[in-house]
């Protein structure tokens, strides 16, 4: 369903109550983070009554689906040299979508067409069921981080998200408010009057992702968030993106962490040289990539006897025995034999990020 | 909101912004070159001799023909210097304040990965380009005006101090203060144009500080300043016109060139 914004709720309008308008309903509600009581425009699905059923006509219906979802068709895009991005065809449905791939795969350049920045030479990329160049208006429901935080170093880090929240012609009145939730949010309130010059990277990078969420976008495109973070502001990122992912928004995320890639995806995308490597759940592509795990134990006794009657010559690591296997039944292979030996298995752990496999497999590349 | 509407509105973001980054500093620069202008006008009444011996000879030639009622050579030579050469002066200091006014915000811009973001909000390439050119024309409008003022100031305070009005038309003393506005546009548009279209070419330097940009951007103001040291005796009024003339179809050239070749890409770190 599409949603347009339209001012600030009025104190009068009753919370509970719609007030139907032709095929678009107004409806009172609550901007997630903040509070802040509004009224959206929402478009209603193409309906007819049959008897006693409710019949949704099926291609307003599709349509409408669109219109929640990231679609890019035989997209191919790049900049002055051969294109970067080659004939890319995905659909991104709301959730949370970790891109990966090696520098040069085309991660930012697909970020950017997304956003709108870049044109792309072939194919088309539709946001929110509009197309992102033809209609820049849809820009306003997305927000973009790139590489480098882009804040100006004589405003302060107030002046910086008003700049931002003045372009995006939000009221005046609005501006405050979602400025002060956006610092709150991020934890960074006390550096509101401080020259955004004069704060570390980390909390400059804060400030960037207190400015992509500003306007409450529906789609967030974050392009390495975390590289400049520390582990605690990080952690604290992903939560605060995690629970914005929930409320039925887009969040396309790319890193080079496969922690952090793994902890977050709903849906993992692998660029390759401009092409789609591989897609899907991370437990899906472990299936299909994956073919080598290490797994670490920790036993009472010595495993020794048990792990050569299997086949295997574990490492040691301290307390612990390293193992690596090719089929994820073998886990329970192995603790069922230790169990049957009389030795009581501690812990059972997968050494590495699940995703490694994933990540050099899709690529058809070799771990190190 | 409409294209014109949608470049308006940022433009005005863009200047408060500006406003917000330079405060004084807005003012400063103009105010101090007026200053530079009234010392090299009392550097003519005082101490001509310090002058270039081209300079001094121009001065001379302009007073016996624009001021040859006033007895004191020396009071001559300073009006010569401000109503003649100051306008001129003024003309390049406008040329090259456009210029640096128009790299300076591309210039931060592309340094910061500002142009990144600008080009992901809701607002067209074209828009973001017209709202650029526009912030950055205010800004040196404001500047011509402040310079402009701060000049009148000195003018009136002169001729009071003289006790005497100059002979002048007043079609050249309205050109000579119309003169710098189209000068800076031009350099404005010259400078913004090079920065966008051609990010690497704009960090060409000639020498150790002037870039090349700027060297173009200024030639106009330049030849003119030339023009007035070397040939007083030619109709300054109708130079000062003819090169607002070419200074405005330069704009107008330079505007359609721009609307039409104009690629965020070039913008863009690949």
């Amino acid at each position: 369903m599409e949603e347009r914004y339209l001012g600030r709720k009025p104190k009068a309008t009753p919370r509970r109550t719609a007030e139907t308008l032709g095929g678009r309903m107004r409806v009172p509600r609550h901007v997630p983070h903040t509070g802040e009581p509004q009224v959206v425009e929402r478009r209603l699905p193409k309906m007819s009554i049959r008897g006693s059923l409710l019949i949704v006509e099926r291609g307003q219906e599709a349509a409408d689906r669109g219109r929640g979802m990231v679609e890019i068709a035989d997209l191919s895009a790049g900049y002055d040299g051969p294109p970067v991005l080659h004939e890319i065809t995905l659909a991104i449905p709301p959730g949370f979508h970790v891109i990966l791939g090696p520098n040069g795969a085309g991660k930012t350049t697909l970020f950017r067409v997304v956003a709108g920045i870049l044109p792309p030479r072939a194919g088309r990329a539709v946001v929110l069921g509009e197309d992102v160049q033809a209609q820049p208006a849809i820009k306003r429901r997305v927000a973009y981080l790139p590489h480098r935080a882009g804040l100006h170093p004589a405003l302060t880090v107030s002046e910086n998200l008003e700049f931002w929240a003045r372009v995006l012609d939000l009221a005046p009145r609005d501006r405050r408010i979602r400025i002060k939730g956006a610092l709150d949010r991020m934890g960074i309130r006390s550096l509101g009057r401080v020259p955004a010059g004069r704060v570390s990277r980390g909390q400059a990078q804060r400030v960037a992702i207190a400015r992509a969420m500003l306007a409450d976008p529906q789609v967030l495109l974050l392009d390495e968030p975390t590289t400049v973070l520390d582990p605690e502001s990080a952690r604290a990122m992903r939560d605060l993106l995690k629970q914005f992912a929930r409320d039925q928004r887009i969040v396309m995320y790319s890193t080079h962490n496969l922690y952090e890639a793994s902890d977050l995806a709903e849906e993992v995308i692998v660029l390759a040289a401009g092409r789609v490597a591989a897609r899907g759940t991370v437990d899906a592509l472990r299936q299909q990539f994956a073919t080598r795990w290490r797994v670490a134990l920790r036993v009472s006794g010595d495993p020794r006897p048990v792990f050569a009657s299997l086949g295997y010559s574990p490492a040691q690591e301290g307390s612990r025995w390293i193992v690596e296997i090719t089929r994820s039944h073998d886990v329970g292979r192995i603790v069922q034999a230790m169990v049957e030996a009389g030795l009581q298995v501690q812990e059972v752990t997968e050494v590495g990020s699940p995703l490694e496999a994933v990540y050099f497999g899709a690529r058809g590349a070799s771990p190190p | 909101m409409t294209d014109r509407a949608a470049s308006f509105h940022l433009a005005g973001v863009l200047i408060w912004r500006s406003y917000r980054e330079q405060r004084a500093k807005l003012f400063l620069l103009p105010l101090a070159f007026a200053g530079l202008i009234a010392l090299f006008t009392l550097v003519a009444f005082y101490v001509p001799g310090i002058l270039t011996g081209t300079t001094r000879l121009a001065l001379r030639r302009a007073a016996e023909l624009y001021f040859p009622t006033i007895a004191d050579s020396r009071a001559a030579l300073a009006l010569a210097m401000l109503f003649i050469q100051g306008p001129f002066f003024a003309a390049l200091f406008a040329s090259l304040t456009g210029a640096m006014t128009a790299q300076a915000a591309v210039g931060s811009e592309a340094a910061r990965g500002g142009f990144e973001l600008l080009l992901s909000a809701p607002y067209r390439p074209r828009e973001i380009f017209v709202a650029m050119l526009a912030a950055s024309l205010a800004i040196t409008l404001t500047s011509w005006a402040v310079l402009m003022l701060a000049m009148m100031g000195i003018v009136a305070l002169a001729l009071s101090l003289v006790g005497s009005r100059p002979v002048l038309s007043t079609g050249f003393l309205v050109l000579a203060f119309l003169l710098p506005l189209p000068m800076a546009l031009w350099a404005n548009l010259i400078g913004l144009a090079f920065a966008l279209m051609f990010p690497r070419l704009a960090q060409a330097r000639i020498g150790t500080s002037t870039s090349l940009v700027q060297l173009v951007a200024i030639l106009p103001g330049l030849i003119l300043l030339l023009l007035a040291t070397v040939r007083p005796d030619i109709n300054l009024a109708a130079a000062a016109g003819i090169a607002i003339a070419l200074a405005l179809a330069g704009v107008a050239a330079g505007l359609t060139v721009l609307r039409r070749w104009f690629r965020p890409g070039a913008l863009l770190e690949s």
